[in-house]
């Protein structure tokens, strides 16, 4: 289907702005590594990482568009904290850890892979082909982070207890990127999204491999409280957020 | 963004050429010959060749620096891509370049710690401070402007390796000053606040720009060996000229006023009177210009510009925060290939 | 702050790996350049991410430096690589079977070079080059608009608003010499 009913039309606006602000706060905060990564090389590839989700992010956003009649910057930088619906993990502050970036990169980009793998199979065409392709290049992200996460766990006993640490550490914030955004239900119900009721096992399985294999131990607990999905923010996301809006802020009709 | 190679080595302290190859280096060389790594070079050649080198490649991972701090502040989304591809552009062009200078003799390890601790220098524009994003507008257009026109007559240059990767530089330059030009125009067609933050940053990077060809040359310039072995092809004042005489008028296209500027220790401007010298001389199609405050370039060279010991801290930081990892993937477990 | 010694011991530098890529599907693979990684995972992802996202890119291989330029090995095919003189890139001229490096070298000679002048051969086994295929796994990103990092993706916009800023000037100028008029 083309064109989708306009009852529809706000429920979809959330479940893509979930996606997209995902990905832009994730691509936002990656980008602070560009130029001072432990590696040159490692610098360069983690940057195209973060271009690729704020990429992302914009084709999404003009997707919303096409429902909204907005144009993404609007969309990306003219909301109230409490319209974007991102999960905290992605702004959580990492310390400028790299094992802390890795291990949120890792929760992440794989739950990111299956969430597209999902929307790809949306009975909206529009939102199934833009999936279909961005799932292509989210696998190379998966692929990435999986290596890192495998020579970290097995690279000496020094990085093995620094990035286990930040596997738990970040655990309860990646079992919040299964908050469910709202419209999420009823579009499931109207057969526009398929039924996913075995995504949080899938992603978990797929974590539990890549975390097995690099000699590394994971615990994941479903989650039960409110967060970024439905607006409320912690104190990292605002620090982020007024990043974001800080030149943009100055003059929000301006060209930029 | 380029350094300009004003890296000076005391070639009596290097060792004497036997003076029949150095006949036929020599003659090869300025028959527009090159030189790969595996070649016989004099020492001076070697030492020169790698100081220029290892000062771009500083040049571009400091650089990348005051740039970096923007990305999460860039207000819209191309702007956001397009700094981030900037940054790490550079980061990459500092990689290349590293392992030019690798190819002559001298680690990784060893030029980043140099860099840390001071024993070797940057260019020194980038110990200036950004505080707008005019700032970063400016930079783009200016700096990597200048850079282009310095690059290009690298790439004319002697040594093969670094002349390789000139050219896979100037095609990101192209880019980057692309893309400045567009983000100054952009300003400079919005709003009064936008062209006052463009005209103030512009007062703050004309200075460095023109600056960014270093000083003005010798006499005997030519005769020296930077350029008599053709590592530069072009002399420092050659490229400033041509650099004013398109910039100065497209500057002033937009609306942009070209001030003569002083500053303080701190970098930011003091005072601005409009470049009195400004004007197209008919016969020679040559811009007259006020020449940068040279007293103010060697003090901020002798490393006290006011961002110096900021970005050098914070390179530090990176390298000292990253050892872990390298230490942890040093002994790969990977050693095979993995084929498709 | 910025000078004294450093906090850190130096972690021993990484071996050099050389990289290879194809643009286009009648291209030969060219060298692109080199990187410093610890195994060749970290290169293969390294280079993807350096040497494959400056122009769309088919193919990409990497392989250590000193096996290019080694007169050992064992028996097997070898990639050959020829400069053809200072200043140029290596580039991909074909496969031989050899018994060791300086072998592949001597009949990448006589096969591919013959009488012609070069400057340089590399050969290495294909046993230890790590292939990447752009067809099977992604290395350049075909989904999303990626003229942002381009030149090519500014040409248009600085042109137009070039025209607009002379033509708003045009009209400046214009009112400005009728003010002159009615004082």
């Amino acid at each position: 289907m083309n064109e989708l009913p306009e009852q529809l039309q706000i429920p979809m606006v959330g479940v893509l702005l979930s996606t997209a602000d995902d990905k832009l706060f994730l691509g936002h905060r990656n980008s602070d590594w560009t130029g001072i990564a432990p590696i040159l090389e490692a610098d360069i590839a983690f940057s195209s990482l973060a271009q690729d989700d704020i990429a992302h992010a914009s084709v999404i956003y003009e997707l919303v568009g096409t429902l909204t009649n907005q144009n993404a910057d609007q969309i990306a930088f003219g909301r109230n904290a409490i319209d974007y619906l991102c999960a905290d993990i992605v702004t959580k502050s990492d310390q400028f850890n790299w094992a802390s970036a890795i291990a949120r990169q890792f929760y992440c980009n794989i739950f990111d892979y299956h969430r597209l793998k999902r929307l790809s199979e949306s009975t909206w065409t529009p939102l199934a082909s833009l999936a279909k392709r961005l799932c292509d290049e989210q696998a190379i992200h998966v692929d990435h982070v999986s290596s890192w996460i495998n020579h970290l766990g097995r690279g000496n006993e020094d990085s093995k207890v620094r990035i286990q640490k930040a596997i738990d550490e970040y655990a309860p914030y990646a079992s919040m990127l299964f908050e469910a955004p709202k419209g999420l239900e009823q579009l499931r119900d109207a057969g526009i999204l398929i039924n996913n009721e075995d995504f949080y096992t899938t992603w978990k399985k797929s974590i539990e491999e890549v975390i097995q294999e690099a000699g590394l131990s994971v615990h994941i607990e479903p989650h039960t409280t409110e967060g970024g999905r439905s607006g409320v923010h912690d104190e990292d996301f605002m620090h982020s957020l007024t990043e974001l809006q800080e030149v943009f802020s100055t003059d929000p009709a301006a060209a930029w | 963004m380029s350094a300009s190679a004003n890296v000076e080595v005391d070639i009596n302290d290097c060792e004497v050429a036997d003076p029949e190859k150095l006949a036929v280096f020599e003659a090869h060389v300025a028959a527009g010959g090159l030189v790969e790594p595996n070649d016989w070079m004099p020492e001076a050649y070697r030492t020169l060749m790698l100081r220029m080198a290892e000062h771009h490649a500083n040049s571009e991972i400091v650089g990348a620096l005051p740039e970096g701090e923007w990305i999460t502040r860039a207000p819209s989304l191309l702007r956001k891509l397009a700094l981030t591809a900037k940054v790490q552009d550079e980061v990459g062009h500092g990689q290349m370049l590293y392992e030019v200078a690798q190819d002559l003799g001298k680690t990784r390890n060893a030029m980043l710690r140099d860099l840390i601790t001071g024993v070797t220098k940057y260019h020194n524009c980038f110990n200036y401070p950004c505080p707008t994003w005019a700032d970063i507008c400016m930079i783009a257009w200016l700096i990597d402007g200048a850079a282009i026109l310095n690059q290009g007559t690298l790439a004319h240059g002697s040594f093969g390796p670094y002349i390789r990767t000139m050219r896979r530089i100037n095609m990101e330059e192209a880019f980057h000053f692309k893309h400045g030009e567009d983000m100054v125009l952009t300003l400079m067609s919005g709003t009064d606040k936008q062209k006052q933050m463009a005209q103030e940053a512009f007062d703050r990077w004309w200075g460095p720009s023109i600056a960014f060809f270093g000083p003005n040359d010798r006499p005997d310039e030519r005769e020296r060996p930077a350029m008599k072995w053709r590592m530069k092809t072009a002399t420092n004042d050659e490229l400033r000229q041509k650099f004013v005489n398109r910039f100065a008028p497209a500057a002033m296209a937009t609306g942009l006023v070209i001030n003569v500027c002083e500053k303080g220790e701190d970098g930011y401007v003091t005072s601005a009177t409009p470049d009195p010298l400004l004007k197209l001389d008919e016969e020679t199609g040559n811009w007259g210009f006020t020449q940068p405050d040279w007293d103010e370039f060697f003090r901020v060279i002798r490393g006290n510009g006011p961002c110096n010991k900021e970005r050098l801290a914070l390179r530090r930081f990176s390298y000292e925060q990253g050892e872990w990892v390298r230490r942890a993937i040093l002994n790969g477990s990977t050693s095979t290939p993995n084929n498709n | 702050m910025t000078t004294g010694d450093l906090t850190t011991s130096e972690v021993e530098n990484f071996p050099i790996w050389e990289v290879f890529t194809q643009k286009k599907e009648n291209d030969v693979h060219v060298h692109a350049g080199s990187l410093s990684s610890p195994d060749a995972s970290f290169a293969q992802l390294f280079a993807r991410e350096h040497y494959g996202q400056d122009q769309v890119c088919i193919s990409l291989w990497v392989g250590p430096r000193e096996l290019f330029t080694s007169d050992e090995g064992e028996n097997e095919i070898y990639e050959v690589f020829v400069q053809w003189s200072a200043g140029l890139k290596h580039e991909h001229v074909g496969e031989v079977e050899a018994g060791n490096g300086k072998e592949a070298k001597d009949i990448c000679k006589e096969h591919f070079v013959g009488e012609k002048t070069f400057f340089s051969i590399w050969a290495i086994q294909n046993s230890k080059l790590t292939k990447v295929d752009g067809a099977t796994d992604m290395i350049w990103r075909a989904t999303t608009d990626q003229t942002y990092r381009l030149a090519s993706g500014y040409s248009r916009k600085v042109r137009q608003k070039w025209d607009a800023l002379r033509a708003s000037n045009a009209v400046d100028k214009y009112q400005e010499e009728d003010l002159k008029e009615t004082y």
